[in-house]
């Protein structure tokens, strides 16, 4: 009798274990939403685009990922959408770092946790040039450094990631600067140095180039570790080593606690997404090169650059 | 500059071109009769379609939708009184007054032709200013656009309707309205009460369609009856007369044209603005300001020549910087990036066929949107004569779908509905809702052109006068202003003249 119970027992557990496992297994069952917190048409998103079109090859199941855009408050909105997701796999999040840091860094309430996010890699890092206005007195680091009033830095605005750059720049290199915002988008900003509304502002290499090659910008110093630009020196050449790569980095997430399988199977399928022949034959064409880190890189990166930048918090208030 | 028109007309005249084309304007005018829908929404959601066309086949599309959406919007103005797309809501002004006339044909045959010649002639614009483009983009900054969004809301004054205090309280709510949000100047949230969703301010479709479109269908029910107000001798076949009046008021086409291809130049200005500044214009140098807003058939004309100029003009920041000179150009510019062009200052050199391809399909597609309007504005003039019991519940939901389909999100929708009750209790209490509308639009571009322009002046606000054109066009303003008083005066003193000798 209590042999026949035993055996029953082994085979419902034998059978609830294969039917867990087989359930595990099964990741993805039906579509991923892919979250892009910001409006269509931007490098953001055809980025996020590129990528998800060339993932559903990578996944089992050969399931669709669906971009889904959602603007609103810089971001706040697709990364909330996010956080209130469950950790199943179902629904990841293009970041865009370290702008999405900013509420925990300055202390802000908001609804999302940058800090407990699960990281399943990054796509891209772009790094910053500062560059000045042709119609500013200023057309060097030593200018800037020189300068008796006042510099005017065009950004969007507080909530941005150039703006932390720019902010950070400020209180390292030591000069006087004053932030004219509300511009709506990096290219708007752009366009105000070129004008010549502000002196200088800061933004991604990439989005900058075309400036520079027209000769609308004049560029300052790089935040690369290898100056893209004859005669404009890095930030580590000038000597401020803390600005050393500074830029903006998309990565993708999940929602806090991720149960490791999926974390992980995301994980490779990103990362070979990226070293698609198609997906790197478009990111040369676009000159948007993708440097991917896989789940536990990301990770690792995002924290060790948190720990730098809460050093800088009253710089960014 | 010929050979790069006749690579894009032999681009476009093959059978997958013109299909796409008729595709796109297809699209375009569903999308943009369909409140809260739009070019924008539109041209993302084809994106993913695009992937495997040529980059010069997804353009072609993407123009075809371009082209049409903003008279595709014109018809919901003046049926509804809904705008279809932002822009289109300075069309509900007179082109909903004209359709409760009776005379919807009319209104649409005007807006039909309005907008194709609009949109030709700024496609004409774009491309006698191309050679300058770049020079002129860098003549307006924030100094200037203060001095446009004043002229702005100086119509205000004049397009009460002799209602001024109202008018007045409208427009001071609306101007409140226009700070809710995040201040990105100071980097404040203001007005907000701590809810998320207004983090980014009052967003303008809900706001627009709760405000005419629901607004007008809860008056409708409490009235009974239909859209059209007078039954008895309703003429639809009047669309000609509303092409022969477009005809007629050539000019009105040409100043509203000029001003939206103009202003569609400027990046981070819009088509709204464009329509309510062309708007604007035709009433303040009009002798009868007053008729205004009851059915007069140029503020159908001016708005729709202006919306779609706006397009024109608005790809002349996209190939001078690279820089879109709207949302839809936005997104166009992504598609480019999709198909792996690089948009920049060299676009117009290295991509001569797709950008030519573009300016041919919004040209032509204008005109093939407008020939459809013509032909089916009869049929459609007839919803005008629908019994409310159908008509508002079927407006009501399509609009409110449309107004959630934007973000897919249900507070779009709460806040349509609180602005119909705010419109309704306008309509009720005789407040005019233009005034509201006019400060709410222009006055963030105000506020925050006018922050701007301090802070590049280093607190002096005399920057506003040192530059030319800012200074140049707030004399312009004050003139306006007060034209009207000089008029009156000018009128005692020759009666007076008169009566002396």
């Amino acid at each position: 009798m209590i042999k026949r119970l035993m055996t029953a027992l082994a085979v419902v557990g034998v059978a609830l274990a294969g039917l867990a496992s087989a359930a595990k297994a099964e990741f993805p069952e039906k579509d991923i939403t892919f979250l892009i917190p910001f409006s269509p048409g931007g490098g953001m998103d055809s980025q996020s685009r590129a990528i998800a079109q060339v993932l559903s090859k990578y996944l089992p199941n050969n399931v669709n990922v669906i971009p889904k855009n959602v603007p609103g408050a810089g971001g706040k909105k697709g990364y909330g959408e996010l956080a209130r997701s469950a950790p199943d796999g179902y629904t990841i999040c293009v970041i865009n770092y370290p702008g999405a840091a900013l509420p925990a860094l300055l202390g802000e309430e908001a609804s999302y946790d940058i800090n407990t996010l699960t990281w399943l890699g990054r796509m891209s890092a772009e790094e910053y040039l500062m560059a000045a206005s042709p119609k500013s007195e200023i057309k060097s680091l030593d200018d800037l450094k020189k300068a008796s009033k006042p510099v005017k830095i065009t950004s969007t605005g507080p909530g941005s990631t150039a703006h932390v750059g720019a902010s950070m720049a400020m209180s390292v290199i030591g000069f006087k600067g004053e932030f004219l915002t509300g511009y709506k988008g990096s290219a708007d900003y752009i366009l105000g140095i070129v004008r010549g509304d502000g002196d200088i502002a800061v933004a991604p290499v990439q989005t900058f180039q075309k400036f520079v090659e027209s000769g609308d910008v004049t560029p300052i110093m790089s935040f690369e570790k290898k100056s893209s630009f004859d005669g404009v020196p890095t930030a580590a050449e000038a000597g401020y080593a803390e600005l050393d790569g500074m830029g903006v980095e998309r990565y993708i997430a999940g929602p806090p606690g991720m149960p490791d399988e999926i974390r992980k199977a995301l994980s490779d399928a990103i990362q070979k997404a990226i070293a698609d022949p198609e997906t790197q034959e478009w990111a040369k064409q676009t000159n948007r090169p993708f440097l991917g880190l896989d789940a536990d890189e990301s990770d690792q990166a995002v924290k060790k650059s948190l720990a730098v930048m809460v050093k800088f918090k009253d710089a960014l208030k | 500059m010929v050979e790069y028109f006749s690579e894009a007309i032999a681009l476009l005249f093959t059978l997958k071109g013109i299909w796409f084309l008729v595709l796109g304007t297809g699209i375009g005018l569903v999308f943009g009769a369909i409140p809260g829908l739009g070019g924008t929404t539109a041209i993302a959601l084809i994106i993913p379609f695009t992937y495997g066309m040529s980059a010069e086949q997804a353009v072609i599309l993407v123009g075809g939708i371009m082209g049409s959406v903003a008279f595709g919007g014109s018809i919901s103005a003046i049926l509804l009184n809904t705008p279809g797309i932002a822009p289109n809501a300075a069309t509900c002004f007179d082109g909903f007054p004209l359709a409760q006339q009776g005379k919807a044909g009319m209104a649409i045959g005007a807006a039909a032709t309005s907008s194709s010649l609009g949109g030709l002639i700024g496609v004409f614009i774009l491309i006698a200013v191309i050679p300058i483009a770049k020079q002129i983009v860098l003549l307006f900054g924030p100094p200037e656009f203060f001095a446009l969004a004043v002229m702005g809301i100086g119509a205000i004054a004049l397009s009460t309707g002799g209602k001024f205090l109202r008018g007045l309280i409208a427009g001071g709510v609306g101007m409140t309205l226009a700070f809710i949000g995040y201040d990105a100047v100071n980097g404040g949230v203001r007005f907000t009460g701590g809810v998320e969703y207004l983090w980014d301010g009052i967003s303008l479709v809900p706001a627009l369609t709760g405000l005419f479109a629901v607004a007008e269908m809860i008056k409708l029910s409490i009235e009974g009856g239909t859209v059209a107000r007078v039954t008895g001798d309703v003429k639809i076949t009047r669309v000609s007369d509303g092409v022969w009046a477009t005809f007629k008021n050539f000019p009105v086409v040409l100043r509203g044209s000029a001003i939206g291809a103009f202003i569609g130049a400027i990046p981070g200005v819009g088509g709204t603005v464009a329509s309510f500044l062309s708007y604007a214009s035709v009433v303040q140098t009009a002798k009868d300001p007053e008729s205004y807003g009851k059915g007069n058939i140029r503020g159908v004309i001016a708005p729709e020549s202006a919306n779609n100029a706006k397009d024109g003009g608005a790809l002349i920041p996209t190939l001078a910087f690279g820089i879109p000179g709207s949302a839809e150009m936005a997104i166009f510019l992504g598609v480019l990036i999709l198909h792996g062009l690089q948009p920049g200052p060299l676009m117009l050199i290295e991509n001569s066929s797709v950008i030519f391809s573009l300016i041919l399909a919004l040209a032509v597609a204008c005109v093939l949107a407008s020939l459809v309007g013509l032909a089916t504005a009869r049929w459609l003039s007839l919803i005008t004569l629908v019994d409310v019991h159908i008509v508002a519940p079927a407006v009501v939901s399509v609009a409110l779908v449309g107004v959630y389909a934007l973000h897919s999100s249900w507070e779009d929708v709460v806040l349509a509905l609180v602005f119909g009750w705010l419109g309704y209790l306008m309509i009720r209490y005789d407040y005019p809702r233009i005034t509201l509308v006019i400060a709410m639009v222009l006055g963030e571009l105000a506020e925050r052109s006018f922050h701007q322009s301090i802070i590049m002046g280093d607190g002096d606000w005399r920057i506003f006068f040192s530059r030319n054109i800012s200074l140049f066009l707030l004399v312009i303003t004050v003139l306006i202003l007060i034209a009207p008083a000089v008029r009156l005066l000018i009128g005692q003193w020759r009666a007076q003249g008169e009566t002396s000798s």
